[in-house]
């Protein structure tokens, strides 16, 4: 596994994941969903060669370890900035900062892929977005439902293809 | 031949410095072009004694350039942090989670009294004009034209605003649009600000937002309407930090 632990500088990313934490509420469930994403890394890793990969969970063990909310913010904006594509793994309906940073990726015209159990959990708003064209203002956009960690690992490395294959045709 | 290279060599850097600077910037350029040359070039006129005007009708001509592509790029848009430009057309976006403030229609009809009551109270400031918020101008989610219409509207308003104002109740709603629109706001570099009910606690990275200072993000508590009309009436748009 190839997870930067330091604070990103100017480094790039293949990807950026985006998923709940400290909205968790409890070590236990953390501990599930961190167990979860670093497995995807793994195997988005070994198996897709998608590498490195930002997670802000991976250097957070429990929820005790939180560094704080300003560095964690730091942290999160400069990496989204140095990514090349966004993804979010939203499991379930919950209030979760990963939302903004999904509105902090669409304003940077990062490619985004929405991962969720249940197309009905999206904000509104996110849930409509997939209709519209990509534009000067809309990066692409996908919406995939995962039941399984290898199942969301194929659909990210489909959605980087795809967008590599339109690059290509474009040129 | 050669003449045709050169016009299209010509047509190309033109078409490129318009492209790269609008057409501000290309007739400040073109303006400075026109000096140098009247002075440069005014002093071997022949004959000698048209060469002061052909220096004064240089100098005024360039010098026009330049003020009126001066004039053109105060006016244009102005391009933000994510490379698009932008034209302000509204003061203030408002956002407010709809369900946040209860489920039924009794609830919707708080949050767009709230809503209305802010935009009021913006309005009656002096340097606010035009307020945008999707609960007035939409009370309803159905009501967006088509599906695909609800991002493009919001996100087109959002590059359009010079403030963001977020209105959060006791309670945030699991899976609200509000927190995205916040992320695009932040993005933009817009100043922002959040009136959080007192008894709301925010997400992690709002909170870090709202501490940081690489983000223009202030955070003011309230308990009711009136209270929000107060801090509008004594702070106006201090509220989203140095105005």
């Amino acid at each position: 596994m190839s997870v930067d632990q330091d604070i990103p500088n100017k480094k790039e990313f293949e990807l950026f994941i985006a998923a709940p934490m400290s909205a968790l509420g409890n070590d236990e469930a953390y501990a599930i969903g961190r167990k979860n994403i670093l497995e995807l890394i793994d195997r988005l890793s070994g198996v897709h060669g998608l590498d490195p990969v930002y997670y802000a969970g991976a250097t957070i063990s429990g929820q005790a370890a939180f560094t704080g909310e300003t560095t964690a913010l730091r942290r999160d904006l400069e990496a989204l900035r140095n990514s090349r594509l966004f993804v979010l793994v939203y499991p379930s309906k919950i209030v979760t900062s990963a939302l903004v940073e999904v509105g902090y990726a669409l304003a940077l015209r990062l490619p985004c892929l929405l991962l969720v159990r249940d197309k009905d959990d999206l904000p509104y708003l996110l849930n409509q977005v997939e209709a519209s064209e990509p534009s000067e203002l809309l990066p692409p956009l996908r919406i995939r439902v995962f039941h399984e960690i290898d199942s969301a690992a194929q659909e990210i490395a489909a959605f980087r293809r795809d967008l590599v294959q339109k690059e290509i045709n474009n040129v | 031949m050669s003449d045709e290279g050169g016009k299209e060599g010509m047509w190309s850097s033109l078409v490129a410095i318009l492209k790269s600077f609008g057409l501000g910037g290309a007739l400040i350029l073109i303006g400075f072009g026109i000096v140098m040359l009247a002075i440069f070039k005014g002093p071997d006129f022949k004959p000698e004694s048209a060469q002061p005007a052909v220096l004064w009708i240089g100098l005024g001509a360039g010098g026009l350039a330049i003020v009126i592509g001066l004039i053109l790029l105060r006016l244009g848009p102005s391009i933000n942090s994510t490379g698009i430009k932008r034209v302000s057309r509204y003061d203030v976006y408002i956002a407010a989670p709809m369900a946040g403030f209860g489920n039924d229609d009794e609830g919707r009809r708080t949050a767009v009294d709230l809503v209305r009551c802010i935009e009021g109270a913006l309005l009656r400031l002096p340097d606010v004009r035009n307020v945008y918020t999707p609960v007035a101008a939409r009370s309803q989610s159905a009501q967006y034209e088509t599906p695909g219409t609800a991002f493009d509207t919001e996100l087109t308003a959002l590059r359009s605003a010079k403030r963001y104002l977020l209105v959060l109740p006791g309670a945030l709603p699991a899976g609200t649009s509000v927190l995205v629109t916040a992320g695009i706001a932040i993005a933009l570099k817009l100043p922002c600000a959040i009136l959080a009910h007192k008894d709301l606690a925010l997400p992690y990275l709002l909170d870090g937002a709202v501490q940081s200072r690489a983000v223009q993000l202030r955070q003011h508590r309230y308990t009711d309407a009136e209270n929000i009309e107060k801090l509008f009436a004594n702070n106006g748009l201090r509220l989203f930090g140095s105005e």
